[in-house]
């Protein structure tokens, strides 16, 4: 089941008649599945803030269609159960952290037993339960982070929109927000995530969609991003060996003493070049499909993009 | 709507506001207490003297006239203090935390108003009432008719918030907010000097055109002279700058709302 579904969805900035027109968004169509991690990624300017804030109804669509749960973002039942997490966010500083909480809960129609509950086990999920008593202006970037992911959480959402959760926190806070995006994951929840930290994502998320001056231009799982279609990486004892590999079956990218990469013409190929090397007595210690980072692999999708504008 | 209005009263003890109208409310009652009697002792033309039964034919009570002028001094601070709340709210980073909750931006506005108008509302009120209540005591100045000019005192704050709250939507700036309450009151003057400007011109569309503005124009300062009448006892002869008045309000009030309905966030 799709929670959130877009398409054609444009977003045109008019400024002054001088300047012209910003497209942020340029017919954008992406679905994203109950209960997945989707990582949105993009470089600064690419329009991922743009596409979460029109998703919630801050920005208003241009053209096309955006329904979450269903139902358009002009309707503010479709953020019943949506929560967000904004970049750069400013919450009211006046509020400490449980006051937060409270304000957040109340603004969700939620009874006050149960965002008191809810803070309660919240505030110790994100590692602030010393600090709800605090005023927000007082806390650091990392314990704001925090605060706000626990704001975002407090409506129990069944989608959780995240636009760089993991700016400004420490290390140890960084994992702490990664185990807690996976326990959200684990009960069913879909998670957005808009991030800069592309190792994050592709430790977390399960689909990504890559957005380059409000296009899309890659949309697929980590591990679609991440293997190089029928590469393989073979760790073997070559030595001196010599090797060749029949054309129907593939070709030698790069071989060395001890790592052989090939790229076969079908997956069949794989067993072929094993058996060469058995029948060469070289001893196999491992066969895998080679993989690149996901930073890797954002970057070549990116200068493809360049190349072909 | 609760946790609005909880947010507008930390809000308010967070800026320290309260303590201002703490100082004020203290400073006053001082005067009051360091003060003898109250007496009045104006002269007419130079010379003869008046008591407050003839006065209150030509002035009004003058009590009631000097409560009226703290009273709006009291008003003019809260719109200072208020001015900044709706910019502050549509700032980028805090905006998104509002609109990213199932509540539209129409009831946001209407509700953030209305807690506005209360929790301020509440704390001139509650200002005049204890320097109302020292004046009685010291003095033995207690008027029922006080009460009207508690309740022109919210009317005010009404009139006044529409239009800082329409400059605060519209520029998300408490300066922007502030300068057109101050060009509001400008304008106000200016056109209560109506009359002179259509002596200097002969033209009737010219004539039509200040009527007109004058018309649609909020006038506070009238509307706060037509309470001071009534809590006097006196007749009201035109009840025109009081309903225009309010109209006026509640136009500024709806397109706040369209326009914080058609705003990029």
């Amino acid at each position: 089941m799709q929670i959130v579904e877009t398409e054609n969805l444009t977003k045109i900035y008019q400024t002054g008649l001088k300047k012209g027109n910003i497209i942020a968004l340029d017919s954008v169509g992406l679905r994203i599945e109950q209960g997945e991690i989707f990582g949105l990624l993009g470089p600064n300017g690419a329009g991922k803030t743009t596409f979460v804030k029109v998703l919630l109804g801050i920005t208003r669509l241009t053209s096309g269609s955006v329904l979450i749960n269903g139902l358009p973002p002009e309707d503010s039942n479709s953020r019943e159960r949506v929560g967000f997490l904004p970049e750069n966010h400013r919450f009211p500083p006046h509020l400490t952290g449980s006051g937060l909480l409270l304000f957040a809960g109340q603004l969700h129609h939620l009874p006050e037993t149960t965002i008191k509950e809810r803070s309660t086990h919240l505030l110790r999920l994100v590692g602030m339960e010393r600090w709800g008593t605090t005023k927000i202006s007082r806390y650091s970037k990392g314990m704001a982070q925090r605060i706000g992911l626990a704001q975002a959480l407090i409506s129990d959402p069944d989608l959780l929109l995240l636009d760089e959760p993991t700016d400004g926190v420490d290390p140890v806070g960084k994992n702490e927000i990664k185990e807690v995006l996976k326990r959200v994951k684990s009960e069913g929840k879909t998670v957005l995530l808009n991030s800069h930290l592309l190792s994050e994502v592709e430790t977390i998320a399960d689909r990504v969609a890559i957005l380059n001056r409000g296009k899309v231009v890659r949309v697929g799982t980590v591990d679609e991003f991440t293997t190089r279609g029928l590469r393989y990486e073979i760790e073997a004892d070559i030595r001196e060996e010599r090797l060749e590999i029949p054309e129907n079956v593939g070709k030698v990218i790069r071989v060395t003493t001890k790592l052989l990469v090939v790229e076969l013409e079908h997956i069949d190929g794989v067993n072929a070049v094993i058996d060469q090397l058995r029948m060469k007595r070289i001893s196999i210690k491992s066969v895998q499909p080679a993989r690149i980072s996901l930073e890797q692999s954002f970057m070549e999708t990116l200068s493809d993009g360049e190349e072909r504008i | 709507m609760r946790g609005i209005l909880r947010d507008t009263v930390i809000e308010l003890l967070d800026r320290k506001i309260i303590w201002v109208f703490a100082v004020i409310v203290v400073l006053a009652v001082l005067i009051l207490l360091v003060t003898d009697d109250i007496g009045f002792r104006f002269g007419v033309g130079g010379s003869g003297e008046m008591d407050l039964g003839q006065l209150n034919e030509v002035l009004g009570n003058p009590i009631l006239r000097g409560f009226d002028l703290f009273m709006a001094f009291l008003v003019f601070l809260a719109v200072v203090a208020s001015a900044g709340i709706f910019p502050g709210m549509l700032q980028r980073g805090r905006t998104e935390f509002y609109m990213s909750k199932p509540i539209s931006r129409a009831s946001l506005l209407r509700r953030k108003v209305f807690a506005i108008w209360v929790v301020y509302g509440g704390l001139v009120l509650v200002s005049g009432f204890l320097v109302y209540l020292a004046a009685g005591l010291f003095h033995g100045a207690f008027d029922g008719s006080i009460l009207v000019l508690q309740l022109l005192a919210l009317v005010s704050l009404l009139i006044w918030l529409s239009v800082s709250i329409l400059f605060g939507v519209l520029s998300r700036s408490t300066v922007a907010s502030l300068m057109a309450v101050l060009l509001v009151w400008v304008v106000e003057w200016v056109l209560s000097y109506r009359e002179f400007f259509k002596s200097l011109t002969d033209s009737s569309v010219g004539n039509a055109i200040i009527d007109t503005v004058y018309f649609i124009f909020p006038k506070p300062d009238e509307v706060s002279d037509i309470f001071l009448r009534i809590a006097s006892d006196r007749t009201v002869w035109d009840w025109q700058p009081v309903w225009t008045t309010l109209a006026a309000a509640f136009v500024l009030f709806y397109l706040s709302t369209m326009i914080i309905k058609r705003q990029d966030f």
